[in-house]
């Protein structure tokens, strides 16, 4: 024998069936733009930031090897009294090889950086693939069982006002006895 | 190098806004769908929604911090803007 089917409120049932219909649409456009952002901050580390690491290295290199050289000339003397103290050569050189140790440190940095936020991503794609799986998917086999329960009340409940004005407790269409609220229902058939 | 602004934290909220509002409704509508088909709906195909929204809310916030610490770590100093 099939089981009682007691549902207190058809319109709360209707309520709930397009809230969950409108949280599987929301939940499924929000996935969508996790996903966009999570592959932009990913581009964004992987070819904005390690390219502009790499050309300031390079850049930094290039400085170095003129301010090596500028410094060079600046210190090499024939006569002694020719020497000169070139401290501001010595200065741009000092800060040409802080910037190039800086840019080597920064592009290490950028790549340990990559490696780790590819490993958090793909700890994290499981995730957001089950939440993609659950919004396409399960919400969508959630949506349909709920709505084929619904449509099997309105049609009992409609059946039923047509046939009397008595309060329901009878046996459903299809799946077994079925008591829809009362007063709800004289207020759905008015 | 350009600064990268991102909605993360945005999306992790409306996702635990979702979360929240879809366990309300279903409480809600637990306390009027009595029967054993209601029952077996919501251990089917509701009870899980929850959990597997909170583990992601969970790893998307710590992703947040991740990030910021990334970004913080990889800005030149030397730049201006």
């Amino acid at each position: 024998m099939a089981d009682n089917a007691e549902v207190r409120s058809l319109d709360q049932l209707e309520t709930f069936l397009h809230q969950t219909e409108k949280f599987r649409t929301q939940l499924s456009a929000e996935i969508e733009n996790l996903s966009l952002e999570l592959r932009r901050l990913t581009n964004w580390l992987t070819n904005d930031v390690h390219s502009y690491w790499s050309d300031e290295l390079v850049k930094s290199q290039r400085r170095l090897s003129e301010c090596r050289d500028v410094l060079s000339r600046c210190m090499s003397y024939v006569r002694e009294d020719e020497r000169r103290p070139c401290t501001e050569e010595k200065k741009r050189f000092r800060l040409a090889e802080e910037r190039n140790a800086l840019c080597q440190q920064k592009l290490k940095t950028v790549q340990a950086a990559i490696a780790f936020w590819e490993m958090e991503r793909s700890k994290q794609h499981a995730k957001v693939a089950r939440c993609r799986d659950l919004a396409e998917s399960d919400m969508q086999v959630a949506c349909n069982v709920l709505r084929d329960q619904v449509e099997r009340l309105q049609s009992y409940a409609g059946l039923r006002a047509a046939a009397s004005t008595q309060p329901i407790i009878a046996e459903s269409i299809l799946t077994g006895n079925a008591k829809v609220d009362t007063e709800e229902r004289k207020g759905r058939t008015r | 190098m350009k600064r990268i602004s991102h909605d993360l934290p945005g999306v992790t909220q409306r996702i635990a806004r979702l979360r929240d509002d879809l366990s309300q409704a279903a409480a809600n509508t637990q306390q009027i769908w009595c029967d054993d088909k209601g029952r077996q709906f919501f251990q089917q195909h509701i009870a899980d929604v929850a959990p597997t929204l909170s583990q992601l809310i969970s790893s998307l916030t710590q992703s947040v911090e991740q990030f910021e610490d990334i970004a913080k770590k990889v800005l030149d100093p030397d730049q201006n803007s």
